[in-house]
């Protein structure tokens, strides 16, 4: 569906600080940083090393202090809200750490969701939507409500969610952080699976050493810089 | 837009306990704004036809000048012409003369104001025969009774079956007296009415003053919605040289008041309005706040503001008509309950009294549409108006600030 060789996202000198009063607090510092199509990368590094900070300005969800964001070729950091809003919901699809479904929307209305938003035909994004929750494992749970799931369902849920659409990125934040190890595994070979399927792009934050493991790269940030960038094998972890 | 409008029933369908604290608001409003209103409109109309359907009637015709110098000479020409006008518009016509005198019972004795009448026609058109404190009203045929005011009564100490001496001058200048059984004691009026009347047949008060039929008042009454202007003109076709007023124009100051009290109604039920808004305000402020992570996720996927702003309006439209049309439904029985029966204001006081008119003790609302349409319409408008700042802010979230609330 995509063109994996060319770049999805590219970064140029990103910076991002935070104003707390009259203190600025540094997230990022000058990340340069490109991922092509295809690419299944895992992002890591201590807490508060600015993972989540820089998963959300690559989703245009924040804006850096200084730098450029590409993403598919178009730079963000000029982008309106809406324009914004647009890339998020036609090239982007978001796995968030608490699954973060909408509770009053079953488990196939939460998956039709963004076909919705893009305005697809009814019939067409309801059988796109019973589809891939078949995939992910969730056949006869469709119309369950999130309270009604458990946090792998709901997770599998969130999946189905951001590839429904389809998109040529998606961004995963700790996406296992909830789960038991059984059901990460899991996630892992689901997310894996539709990577070399359907050719999409997964860059994930994490914390756990085994879906650092089974990445194909390995990004480490340490004080919202790029500490480490390659194969996760040649990395020990400090 | 099917879309939108299909989320938004699904948020306020299986959201059933907030959507049910913030309708529920509304249709208490509602309720209480519609029985406001059906209340003060009862109290107004009700009240209002207790006083012209007692006594005064809605129109009445005098002499020229007989209201100011109740002259006991000048007399309504053309009664029979004025009764026959007012047959042909639905009204009822009674003849009525006055004149002043002593009254006395025992070793009591005070002034008075002499009413004669026609016991039938007063029958017809008015209450006065029904609304007797004690005794009952004086028989069709003259026969030396008299009914008297309720405070006259407890002035001369006597109750029904008693006798009175009546001490007039009569119109020929001699002085006029005789002797009457009290048939009945009115209840309360007014104070002028209460303390001073007595009421005769008008045989009998033609034998005391003497005055050879001669009557001084022609009081008309007829439905509550007659209009007034135009039988005020259809009477005064049929006798021109008699002045024909109707109740606005006899008791200004009173149909002055009537017409206060409906606005004074209506900057009151605005209050509570506005009191009704602050609250539906309040709770969808929040409904929204409990549901800021939930717009975060919304947006984090590239809901747009518009849509998000759409969508809690088009919430709180559908929560402002659920509440507005149940607060609608509710109220009609309690409407209607309280037309029929009414709050009887006698357990709190003994009577109510403005400006010298005794209200009807029964407090009645008056059923009409308008309440019905207007009070759910603007409790939909104010919930639609409340919706906009909760509105405003969705739509105006940062995602990931919002995703962090939980």
């Amino acid at each position: 569906m995509n063109d994996t060789a060319k770049p999805v996202i590219q970064l140029s000198h990103i910076s991002k600080a935070y104003q707390l009063g009259e203190i600025k607090v540094p997230a990022l510092h000058d990340i340069n940083l490109t991922i092509n199509g295809g690419e299944f990368v895992a992002m890591a590094g201590p807490s508060g090393s600015g993972k989540t900070t820089l998963l959300n300005i690559i989703g245009a969800l924040d804006d850096p202090s200084s730098g450029q964001v590409l993403v598919n070729g178009q730079d963000t950091s000029i982008f309106s809200a809406s324009q914004k809003s647009e890339l998020r919901r036609m090239q982007i699809g978001y796995i968030f750490q608490h699954y973060n479904l909408i509770p009053v929307l079953t488990a196939l209305e939460n998956t039709e969701y963004v076909l919705m938003l893009q305005g697809r035909d009814k019939s067409e994004r309801r059988d796109i939507a019973m589809n891939l929750l078949k995939e992910v494992g969730l056949q006869g749970k469709e119309h369950h409500l999130p309270s009604q799931l458990s946090g792998g369902q709901q997770q599998r849920v969130a999946i189905a969610r951001a590839i429904a659409p389809e998109p040529r990125l998606i961004l995963a934040d700790e996406p296992t952080a909830n789960v038991d190890s059984h059901t990460a595994e899991g996630l892992l070979d689901l997310m894996e699976q539709l990577n070399q399927e359907k050719g999409s792009t997964f860059l994930f934050s994490t914390h756990d050493v085994t879906v650092m493991k089974r990445s194909h790269r390995l990004i480490w940030l340490k004080d919202g810089a790029i500490d480490y960038d390659g194969n996760p094998s040649g990395f020990s972890l400090p | 837009m099917i879309d939108l409008i299909r989320l938004a029933w699904l948020n306020t369908y299986r959201q059933k306990q907030r959507t049910a604290i913030t309708a529920g608001t509304i249709a208490i409003c509602t309720i209480l704004l519609i029985l406001l209103f059906a209340l003060s409109q009862g109290f107004v109309t009700h009240s209002i036809e207790n006083f012209t359907a007692s006594y005064t009637g809605k129109l009445q015709a005098h002499g020229e000048e007989f209201r100011d110098t109740f002259d006991f000479y000048t007399e309504v020409e053309n009664v029979e012409e004025l009764q026959l006008a007012a047959s042909e518009i639905g009204l009822t016509a009674a003849p009525r003369s006055f004149g002043f005198g002593l009254v006395a019972a025992g070793n009591k004795s005070a002034g008075g104001m002499f009413i004669g009448m026609d016991p039938i026609a007063e029958k017809q058109g008015f209450r006065m025969p029904g609304h007797m404190k004690a005794g009952e009203f004086v028989a069709n045929q003259a026969n030396a009774q008299a009914m008297i005011g309720s405070l006259l009564a407890i002035n001369l100490e006597i109750e029904p079956g008693d006798e009175i001496i009546a001490l007039v001058q009569a119109a020929d200048g001699s002085m006029g007296n005789m002797l009457y059984t009290v048939a009945g004691i009115f209840a309360p009026v007014g104070d002028e009415f209460d303390r001073s009347t007595i009421m005769l047949h008008q045989a009998d008060f033609d034998e005391l003053f003497y005055s050879q039929g001669r009557i001084h008042q022609v009081a008309f009454n007829g439905p509550a919605d007659t209009d007034l202007l135009a039988a005020k003109q259809a009477l005064q076709k049929a006798a021109p040289n008699t002045e024909i007023m109707t109740w606005q124009e006899l008791y200004v100051t009173l149909a002055l008041m009537s017409e206060m009290m409906t606005s004074y109604m209506l900057v009151f039920a605005l209050i509570f309005g506005l009191g009704a808004a602050i609250g539906v305000l309040n709770t969808l402020l929040m409904a929204s706040y409990e549901r800021l992570h939930e717009y975060g996720i919304m947006k984090a996927v590239g809901t747009t503001s518009l849509r998000l702003f759409s969508g809690t309006m088009l919430e709180g439209l559908m929560i402002g008509l659920l509440g507005s049309v149940v607060g609608g439904l509710v109220s009609l029985p309690l409407v209607i309950w309280l037309q029929d029966t009414g709050i009887d204001i006698r357990q709190w006081m003994d009577s109510m009294n403005v400006m010298g008119v005794a209200f009807d003790p029964i407090w009645r609302a008056d059923l009409t549409l308008e309440p019905f349409i207007m009070v759910p319409a603007v409790m939909l408008f104010l919930s639609l108006l409340a919706a906009i700042y909760p509105a405003l802010l969705v739509s105006r979230l940062n995602p990931t600030e919002a995703m962090r609330e939980h």
